[in-house]
C-alpha cells in the first residue's frame, strides 16, 4: 500500500510493520477491476491474527475469485489507536490502505469472548456505527459495509448479535462464496435494494446464515429466555451449521503469506482433519467440529511440498485436535520425513493424547529436532478424568513421560483445569501428586546431570455452549482462587513449576460464553469506557467490568455461575451445531456418575453430528 | 564463489521492517532459493548470515551488505537469478561479489536526511553548526554528550520543498552513531524526516567492497 498518508502515524508506532502490508505472497489487485471488496478483520494484533488458519483459508477462497479482492485488518495496538484517534484517521486495510468504510463486507472472526470489545472498537475506529440498526438497516444495501461474523464463538453469537448483520455458522468455505455471490447479484441487478431485504433473502437462501435481527427474543420475569422465534414464516427456526464433506476437494492455501514480523505461529500449517472422535465433556471444539473428517496423507504431503517451495519455512506443523487419531498418521509422517530432513525442516505436532500410538510417533519426530513436550491430562485424579471423559489412565501418563525421559528430554509441560464439575479438594491436590509422580519417575530411571522440570499450567473451567457441561455453573471467583492457592500449597518441590490463569479473566469469559442479547448493552458501554484487549493482562480490568455490568443492570453471576436447568431455553437453542441436546444431556448425566463414553471408533454414541457411517 | 557478499537496497515501505525481521526474511529467502546454503551447526540449523551495520527501522538504504556461505561453488549470475524474484518489494540486489574485505572493516556511513520543516536549509545548518548535545543511552544510564565530533562532511540544500542534509557518521562497531540523534536534536524544528543511508565506507574512506 502507499503509506505516504500514514507516515507520521507509523513513525510513532513501536511496530509499524503491523500496519503496512507488503509481505511476500501478499495479494494485490487492481481496484478498478474488482467487483467485490472484502476485508477480514481480526480483533487482535497482527502477530496473533496472522497465525490464524481460518482467515488464511477463507482469504484464499475469496482471492481465488478474479473479481474479488480480500484484504486484512487487525486490531491496532494502543499506540496506533492513539494516533488514529488524535488525527481522526479512520482504520484502514493493510493491502490498499483504504478505510474500512469503503469495503462491501467486513468479516470479523470471533475466536475468543474477550476479543468482543476489540471488534466494537475496530468498528468505532473505522467510523462505522456499532449497532446493526444504526447502519442503514432500511436504506440502500451499499450504504455501509455488511458486517459479517464467523468463527467458534458464533455457536453462541447472542452477546454480539445486535452488532452483526449476519453470521455464517460452521465451516465457511462454501457459504462465504454463496453470500458474496448473492450480494453481488443484489447489488448489481436490483439497484436500490434495502439492506433489510437483502438480509431476508440471505437468511432464506443460504444455509448456515444467521441474521439475528430476524429473530425475536422474549424473556421470563427471572431473566431466563422464554422464546427465540423467527419474525417471518420463511425464516428457519434453527440455523444449521455448515460443514465441508470432502476435505480433499476443498481449497487450501499453499502460497501462504510470509510475515516480516515474528508472528505467534510462523510456519507451514497443515490441517490434517476436522472434528474429534474423543468426546471430552468440557471441550467445545470436540463437539462443534464434528463429524470427524480426514484429509488423505497424499493430499497433505503434496500440500506441504508446494507450501515449502512457496515460502522457505523451516517448520511444518500438523494441525488438528488429537493428532494421534489420524488413521494415516504413519504414512503421512513417513512421506514428510522423506524430504523434510534433507531440507532441514522440522515437524511439529499439536498437543497429543497420551496413548500407545504416541510413543512410536515421538521416536520418529524426535529424529529431526527436539521441541518441548506438552500433554493435557486436564484433571489430577482418575475419578475426575472419568467425569470429563478424558479416557486416559495415570499409568499411561507416567509411561509416556518415562519414554520422553528415555529419549533424552528433561522438561515436560502438562495442562490442567480447575473448577471442573464435581471437583473436590482431593482432585485439586491430585494435580500436584501426579506431577510429583512424574518427577519421581524421572529420578527412578536415570542419574541425570541436570534436573527435571515439570510445568503444570492450570486454567479455569469455563462452561461452553454445545458441550455436555453447558448447563454447569462456573465456580465462584473466590472458590477458583481458593483452589489455585490450595494447589500451590500442595506442591512440595521446585522441580514443579506452577502456572495458572487469572480467574477473573476466566469469569468474564464465562459471562460472555453463555450470554444472551442483553449483554450487548454492556459491550457497547465497555467500548465507550475504553475497554479493549481484554485478553491481554495489561489491559484487562476486572473492577471496571464489574462497574460496567452494574451500570447496565447486568448480574454477571446470572450468566457465569448459575446452574441452568435442562428444560430451560438456551440463548443458543436456535443454532444447530449438529450434536443434539438429548445426547448432551445423556453425557452430562453420565458425567455425574463418572461413567465414561468410548470414542467414536469404538462405539457410536449417537451424538447427531451426522457422520456418513452411522447416521 | 562460495563466500558470497550481497549488496542491496532497502527502500520504501520495507523501511518499516526492523533489522531482526529483515534477518529472518533474508534467511527464509535463502532457504527457498534452492541455493546450496551452508547452515550453522547445532540444535536448530539456520543459514549463516552476517550483515554489515544494522539499519534502524524507519531508515532506507542504498547500500546494505549481507554475507553468507554456500557449500558449492556458484556463479554470481546464478545466485542473482535465484534470489531476485523472491525478494519483497523494496529490497533490491545490485551487486554480488566475493568479499574483498572483512565485513567488520566498515568505519563510516553516509546518510541523507530529507526533512519536512518550516525552517530553511541555512537555519538547519546553523542549528547544527556548534556542539550537538543529545541524551545518549548507555547500558546503565543516560548521559548528555556532544555528537558533533562523530559527524563530518555536512552538506545542506533545499529541493522540492524539503530541507536536505547529507553527512557522514561514525559507524564502526565501537562508535556507531545513529542518525536518529540528529533528528532528536532538531526536535520540533522539523515535522518529519526520512533518513536514507547512502553508502558504507572502510577506513580509507572508500565504499565497502
Amino acid at each position: 500500500m502507499n503509506t505516504d498518508k500514514y507516515k507520521i502515524l507509523l513513525q510513532n508506532c513501536i511496530k509499524p510493520g503491523r500496519y503496512t502490508g507488503g509481505e511476500i505472497n501478499e495479494v494485490i489487485k487492481d481496484k478498478e477491476k474488482i467487483d467485490l471488496r472484502f476485508c477480514f478483520c481480526f480483533p487482535d494484533i497482527y502477530e496473533i491474527g496472522m497465525s490464524n488458519l481460518g482467515i488464511r483459508i477463507l482469504a484464499d477462497v475469496l482471492n481465488n475469485k478474479e473479481n474479488y479482492w480480500c484484504e486484512r485488518c487487525f486490531a491496532p495496538w494502543t499506540d496506533m489507536e492513539k494516533q488514529l484517534r488524535d488525527t481522526k484517521t479512520p482504520l484502514f486495510a493493510l493491502e490498499s490502505g483504504d478505510p474500512l468504510s469503503e469495503f462491501d463486507m467486513l468479516g470479523f472472526t470471533l475466536q475468543y469472548e474477550l476479543s468482543y470489545t476489540n471488534v466494537l472498537n475496530m468498528l468505532d475506529l473505522a467510523g462505522i456505527p456499532l449497532f446493526t440498526e444504526n447502519r442503514g438497516y432500511d436504506d440502500d444495501l451499499s450504504m455501509y459495509p455488511l458486517v459479517v461474523g464467523g468463527g467458534p464463538c458464533t455457536y453462541n453469537p447472542e452477546p454480539v448479535a445486535d452488532f452483526f448483520d449476519l453470521f455464517l455458522i460452521g465451516e465457511d468455505e462454501e457459504s462465504i462464496l454463496e453470500l458474496t455471490e448473492l450480494y453481488l447479484d443484489c447489488k448489481s441487478n436490483r439497484k436500490g435494494m434495502k439492506k433489510s431485504e437483502f438480509l431476508h433473502i440471505a437468511a432464506t437462501r443460504i444455509s448456515g446464515c444467521y441474521v439475528p435481527s430476524l429473530y425475536e427474543v422474549t424473556y421470563n420475569d427471572d431473566g431466563t429466555i422464554k422464546t427465540v422465534a423467527p419474525k417471518y414464516q420463511d425464516i428457519p427456526k434453527t440455523v444449521k451449521k455448515r460443514i465441508i464433506k470432502d476435505l480433499d476437494k476443498v481449497s487450501y492455501p499453499t502460497k501462504p503469506l510470509i510475515p516480516f514480523l515474528d508472528i505467534v505461529h510462523d510456519r507451514i500449517v497443515l490441517e490434517v482433519f476436522r472434528g474429534c472422535i474423543r468426546g471430552c465433556r468440557f471441550c467445545q471444539a470436540g463437539m462443534v467440529y464434528r463429524p470427524y473428517r480426514e484429509k488423505s496423507a497424499a493430499t497433505l504431503d503434496r500440500c506441504a511440498a508446494v507450501s515449502f517451495e512457496n515460502t522457505g519455512y523451516s517448520e511444518i506443523s500438523l494441525s488438528s485436535l488429537s493428532i494421534s487419531d489420524y488413521m494415516q498418521l504413519d504414512e503421512l509422517i513417513d512421506n514428510l520425513l522423506a524430504w523434510t530432513d534433507e531440507n532441514k525442516i522440522s515437524l511439529s505436532l499439536p498437543s497429543m493424547r497420551i496413548d500407545a500410538f504416541y510413543e512410536q510417533l515421538m521416536e520418529k519426530v524426535m529424529s529431526v529436532r527436539k521441541s518441548g513436550l506438552t500433554f493435557a491430562p486436564e484433571a489430577g485424579t482418575q475419578r475426575l478424568r472419568d467425569v470429563i471423559n478424558k479416557n486416559i489412565t495415570e499409568q499411561e501418563i507416567i509411561s509416556a513421560c518415562s519414554k520422553a525421559f528415555d529419549g533424552g528430554r528433561d522438561s515436560i509441560k502438562l495442562y490442567f483445569m480447575n473448577g471442573l464439575p464435581t471437583e473436590t479438594d482431593e482432585d485439586v491436590s491430585g494435580i500436584a501428586l501426579l506431577a510429583q509422580k512424574i518427577v519421581d519417575e524421572f529420578y527412578s530411571i536415570k542419574r541425570p546431570r541436570r534436573g527435571v522440570n515439570v510445568t503444570i499450567s492450570v486454567s479455569c473451567f469455563v462452561p461452553k455452549p454445545f458441550t455436555p457441561f453447558q448447563w454447569e455453573p462456573q465456580d465462584s471467583l473466590n472458590e477458583l482462587e481458593r483452589k489455585q492457592k490450595l494447589l500451590k500449597d500442595s506442591i512440595k518441590t521446585k522441580k514443579i513449576s506452577y502456572k495458572y490463569h487469572d480467574a477473573k479473566t476466566c469469569r468474564i469469559e464465562g459471562v460472555f460464553a453463555r450470554g444472551n442479547r442483553r449483554l450487548s448493552a454492556a459491550l457497547a458501554e465497555a467500548v465507550r469506557a475504553g475497554q479493549r484487549f481484554d485478553g491481554w493482562d495489561e489491559y484487562f480490568d476486572y473492577n471496571k467490568w464489574l462497574e460496567i455490568f452494574n451500570r447496565t443492570n447486568i448480574d454477571p453471576g446470572f450468566f457465569a455461575n448459575r446452574r441452568i436447568r435442562f428444560e430451560e431455553t438456551l440463548a443458543w437453542d436456535h443454532i444447530d451445531a449438529g450434536v443434539t441436546k438429548q445426547y448432551l444431556i445423556k453425557e452430562a448425566q453420565k458425567a455425574y456418575n463418572a461413567e465414561v463414553t468410548p470414542d467414536c471408533r469404538t462405539a457410536c454414541s449417537g451424538c447427531g453430528a451426522g457422520c456418513s457411517d452411522n447416521e | 564463489m562460495e563466500q558470497v557478499r550481497l549488496f542491496f537496497r532497502k527502500i520504501g515501505n520495507i523501511r518499516y521492517i526492523s533489522h531482526l525481521d529483515l534477518q529472518r526474511t533474508m534467511s527464509r529467502i535463502l532457504m527457498r532459493s534452492g541455493l546450496d546454503i551452508a547452515f550453522s551447526k547445532g540444535y536448530n540449523p539456520r543459514p549463516k548470515l552476517a550483515f554489515a551495520v544494522p539499519l534502524s527501522i524507519f531508515h532506507e538504504s542504498e547500500y546494505e551488505i549481507l554475507d553468507f556461505k554456500l557449500n558449492t561453488d556458484t556463479a554470481a549470475e546464478e545466485i542473482g537469478e535465484k534470489l531476485r524474484n523472491l525478494l519483497p518489494q523494496g529490497l533490491e540486489i545490485f551487486r554480488i561479489t566475493e568479499p574483498k574485505e572483512k565485513i567488520s572493516a566498515c568505519r563510516t556511513a553516509r546518510y541523507r536526511l530529507t526533512m519536512t520543516t518550516s525552517k530553511s536549509a541555512d537555519e538547519i545548518r546553523e542549528l547544527l553548526s556548534g556542539e550537538i548535545k543529545v541524551l545518549k543511552k548507555t547500558k546503565t544510564r543516560e548521559e548528555e554528550c556532544d555528537i558533533s565530533p562523530q559527524i563530518t562532511d555536512m552538506y545542506f540544500y533545499e529541493r522540492d520543498g524539503f530541507v536536505i542534509m547529507e553527512a557522514t557518521l561514525e559507524s564502526d562497531n565501537a562508535n556507531y552513531l545513529n542518525p536518529n540523534y540528529i533528528t532528536a536534536f532538531l526536535g520540533d524544528n522539523i515535522d518529519y524526516c526520512l533518513i536514507r543511508r547512502l553508502c558504507l565506507y572502510n577506513s580509507r574512506g572508500q565504499p565497502m567492497t
